[in-house]
């Protein structure tokens, strides 16, 4: 999955429009970025990647980089 | 693996019981604001809960519950050789409240009572406890009882849970029937205990300051409040359920395709639909009771059945039931039950006055 890729799947999950992130976004600046869309990154990771992301290293996401570097099959 | 077998063991009957305490999320919109409501109901699907009053306890809900059992069905108290009380909110620190329930059933000192302490698991551990206790013994009926008052352990401006929980008792009478076999998968993870807690009241700390602070959730509460990391509950409820019912239909050789209904804890509608998405359900076949109860403990699974097919006459369920959730704690089984035998739910304000102990009464 190239990073293009990545970034537009986080940005579906999290119900942005296309090209609103970069790998340098903080995720604290986005208003959709709230419990509900730590959820949906959940089932996200779940579905995509058949991955279990455990609280604890979602509550670690700073920027949307933190997010890719965990999108890996 | 932890996997039980029973036969020859049934289900007579089940009730349950509310308050008629019934607080709509509504009436949190001048706390909360109406946006937050909105967003609440959206995720959970709660759109009202039942609320115990100050007095009514957990042990009352489960009272009236077995009383309504008891006049659906015509059974001699003396042919029920053994009652467990499943809860998380007894009575008193002690005795059990399962000793309290006893005398107010009219339970014959030749039956065992005990308490077990689960919530939202409770309904799959204490059924196999009580039919693996039939099964070592040969008296007629075994009784089952779960009763939750959580709305008591909430701090009223925690947004992430005070909507949420719901008060409810249930009662199920097991007997001998032929030709029913149960099978159940029981699993524990103690390494997250702290998932969903309350720390303060115990022995580790009977009575620590009420000081407030803030929870890695953002939320402010005390130690006397209960503390949910809905994050991980959620990773848990998606990836952990999941994979232990697809193991349960390994171990018992069957496919979704051999139950007619899946009844899931009801903790929250969007687990609930990753389940069906995940485990490819048939949506008409997965009750919800969640939106008018809430989240009800280990009654969730009792009170949806109730809930869904009380009212139906001569169907034959066959339903896998999962209840997962604090400890962590979390089991498959299967049930089979004629929806006759479901009983609507009652909504009670009764509670037991005399077991309030007054300084110099004893």
């Amino acid at each position: 999955m190239t990073n293009q890729e990545k970034l537009a799947l986080i940005e579906e999950t999290l119900e942005l429009d296309e090209g609103t992130l970069t790998p340098e976004t903080i995720l604290e600046d986005l208003d959709k970025y709230d419990s509900m869309a730590k959820l949906s990154l959940i089932v996200m990771f779940d579905d995509e990647f058949g991955k279990k992301v455990e609280g604890a290293e979602i509550k670690a996401f700073e920027t949307v980089n933190d997010i890719m570097a965990l999108m890996e099959k | 693996m932890s996997v039980f077998k029973s036969s020859g063991i049934g289900i007579a009957g089940i009730a349950c019981a509310v308050p008629k305490n019934n607080v709509p999320v509504e009436s949190f919109t001048s706390a909360f604001g109406e946006e937050a409501i909105r967003n609440f109901t959206s995720v959970t699907g709660i759109k009202s809960t039942y609320k115990a009053l100050p007095e009514q306890t957990a042990s009352d809900l489960a009272v009236v519950a077995a009383q309504e059992l008891f006049s659906r069905i015509n059974v001699a108290k003396s042919e029920i050789g053994a009652m467990f009380l499943v809860t998380q909110s007894p009575d008193y620190r002690r005795p059990s409240s399962a000793s309290v329930v006893q005398l107010r059933l009219g339970l014959p000192i030749d039956c065992s009572c005990m308490e077990i302490n689960l919530g939202c698991s409770g309904f799959v551990y204490g059924l196999q406890t009580a039919m693996a206790m039939m099964s070592a013994s040969d008296y007629k009926y075994g009784l089952l009882l779960l009763g939750e008052t959580a709305t008591k352990l909430v701090d009223p401006m925690d947004k992430s849970i005070v909507m949420m929980y719901g008060d409810a008792g249930a009662a199920i009478l097991l007997e001998r029937q032929e030709d029913v076999k149960t099978t159940t998968l029981l699993r524990s993870d103690g390494s997250r205990y702290k998932a969903i807690i309350l720390p303060a009241g115990g022995f580790r700390d009977m009575a620590p300051d009420h000081e407030r602070f803030i929870c890695s959730d953002g939320i402010e509460r005390s130690l006397y409040d209960i503390f949910m990391d809905g994050t991980s509950v959620f990773s848990f409820s998606i990836s952990d359920i999941p994979e232990a019912i697809n193991d349960y239909l390994k171990i018992t050789e069957t496919a979704v395709s051999d139950y007619n209904a899946f009844v899931f804890h009801q903790a929250n509608q969007f687990i609930i639909k990753q389940l069906i998405k995940k485990m490819k359900l048939p949506k008409d076949q997965v009750p919800l009771a969640l939106d008018r109860y809430g989240n009800t403990g280990g009654i969730s699974i009792p009170l949806t059945l109730c809930d869904a097919y009380g009212d139906k006459c001569g169907e034959k369920l066959k339903s896998l039931i999962c209840g997962f959730g604090i400890g962590l704690s979390w089991g498959v089984a299967n049930i089979e039950v004629d929806t006759d035998n479901l009983y609507p739910i009652i909504q009670t304000d009764d509670y037991y006055k005399e077991g309030k102990l007054i300084p110099g009464q004893y």
